[in-house]
């Protein structure tokens, strides 16, 4: 009798065993799919990339409406992002839409140079301009209608929502051009940033070039020169102020090699050509090349 | 913010997408719940009334659609 007491009480516990793991299943189940976490009253520093581009582009929306640079600056700050502006222009290069990305440009201007003169216009236009007037016209987006789909439960009300002064009419920026020399022509520009940007919005494969003082301000009025094995051409920034007053690009043709210059003496970059690039459906389009150019 | 660029552009499509990011709830119980928040926090009367005219908009629809 007492041996074969001693042999049963020495099989393992699996009862327990059952029991842990029954428990674990019951447990994910409850925590994923039946009562999932809910998060609210986050703030937005904790927001995930996605969500942090969505309420970087509410605020550059709201201030579209209402020019309150001091109230967009408080909301980014909440963020807490070391470079406002340099997150907007980021974001604002991997935008589905170009006039999403115009209006992050727009904010991060004036953030960069609060000095901007801004004044609204009644003027609804829908496209970019490119004049080639001593005044040039920041035209306000179209605004998008595409619906966005929820990833995320975030009750953040207040802030997401609420606040001010608009106006009915489309803004307008007005940057005005000074007249001043041009000085860019015999600065020895040099690449300090080369990127491959693969944006499936981009109708065109595009160089983008951005020029820089050595202050870090965009120089309107600077001559590029592009080249390829059978022709040449040459266009000047400050083109696209809604962009910058830096910015100009040039649209390629695919398989074609060019070198871009900046000014007479600037460095030469050459064997520049459009890479592809693959969409999320797995199809193939051209990309662009960023490219930017300081003065030492 | 939806309210404020709700102001300018008139999209209602736009602003709901943007307000559907707050969750499952119908966007004017957020926009309710902005209101009392706002109130609370003595938002300035401008704020207030663009929440309210955002408000208004989500209501108009749904009075339409009752049946007599």
């Amino acid at each position: 009798m007492n041996s074969r007491f001693q042999e049963e009480r020495r099989q393992p516990p699996y009862y327990l065993l059952t029991g842990l793991l029954l428990g674990l299943a019951i447990g994910f189940v409850l925590t994923m799919v039946i009562l999932p976490v809910q998060y609210s009253n986050v703030p937005p520093e904790t927001l995930n990339a996605t969500d942090k581009d969505r309420y970087r582009l509410m605020i550059a929306m709201a201030f579209q409406a209402n020019q309150d640079v001091g109230r967009a600056s408080a909301r980014l700050g909440l963020l807490r992002d070391d470079d406002i502006a340099g997150q907007l222009i980021q974001q604002s290069r991997r935008s589905e839409t170009k006039s999403d990305a115009q209006v992050l440009l727009n904010l991060a201007q004036v953030i960069q140079n609060p000095l901007a003169q801004s004044v609204v216009s009644s003027q609804p236009t829908d496209e970019f301009p490119a004049t080639e007037q001593a005044e040039f016209t920041l035209t306000s987006t179209p605004f998008p209608t595409g619906t966005m789909t929820p990833t995320e439960s975030i009750n953040e009300i207040p802030s997401a929502i609420s606040t001010p002064q608009p106006t009915r009419q489309q803004s307008t920026t007005i940057v005005q051009n000074s007249p001043t020399p041009n000085l860019s022509s015999d600065l020895p520009f040099q690449l300090t940033e080369n990127e491959i940007i693969c944006n499936a919005s981009y109708s065109e494969s595009l160089i983008q070039v951005e020029v820089f003082d050595a202050e870090g301000e965009p120089i309107p009025d600077a001559r590029i020169t592009v080249t390829w094995s059978t022709g040449q051409d040459t266009f000047f920034t400050g083109f696209y102020p809604e962009i910058s007053l830096g910015y100009a690009d040039f649209t390629m043709t695919p398989a074609t090699i060019y070198s871009v210059k900046v000014g007479n003496i600037g460095e030469m970059v050459t064997d520049l050509t459009a890479s592809e690039c693959t969409d999320d459906s797995e199809n193939i389009y051209w990309g662009s090349i960023y490219l930017r150019f300081d003065a030492p | 913010m939806a309210a404020e660029s709700y102001e300018q552009h008139q999209n209602l499509e736009y602003t709901t997408s943007q307000l559907v990011l707050l969750g499952n709830e119908h966007p004017l119980r957020y926009i309710q719940k902005a209101i009392i928040v706002a109130e609370k926090l003595e938002y300035s009367r401008e704020d207030l009334e663009k929440l309210a005219i955002l408000a208004q908009v989500y209501q108009i629809p749904e009075n339409t659609t009752e049946t007599p």
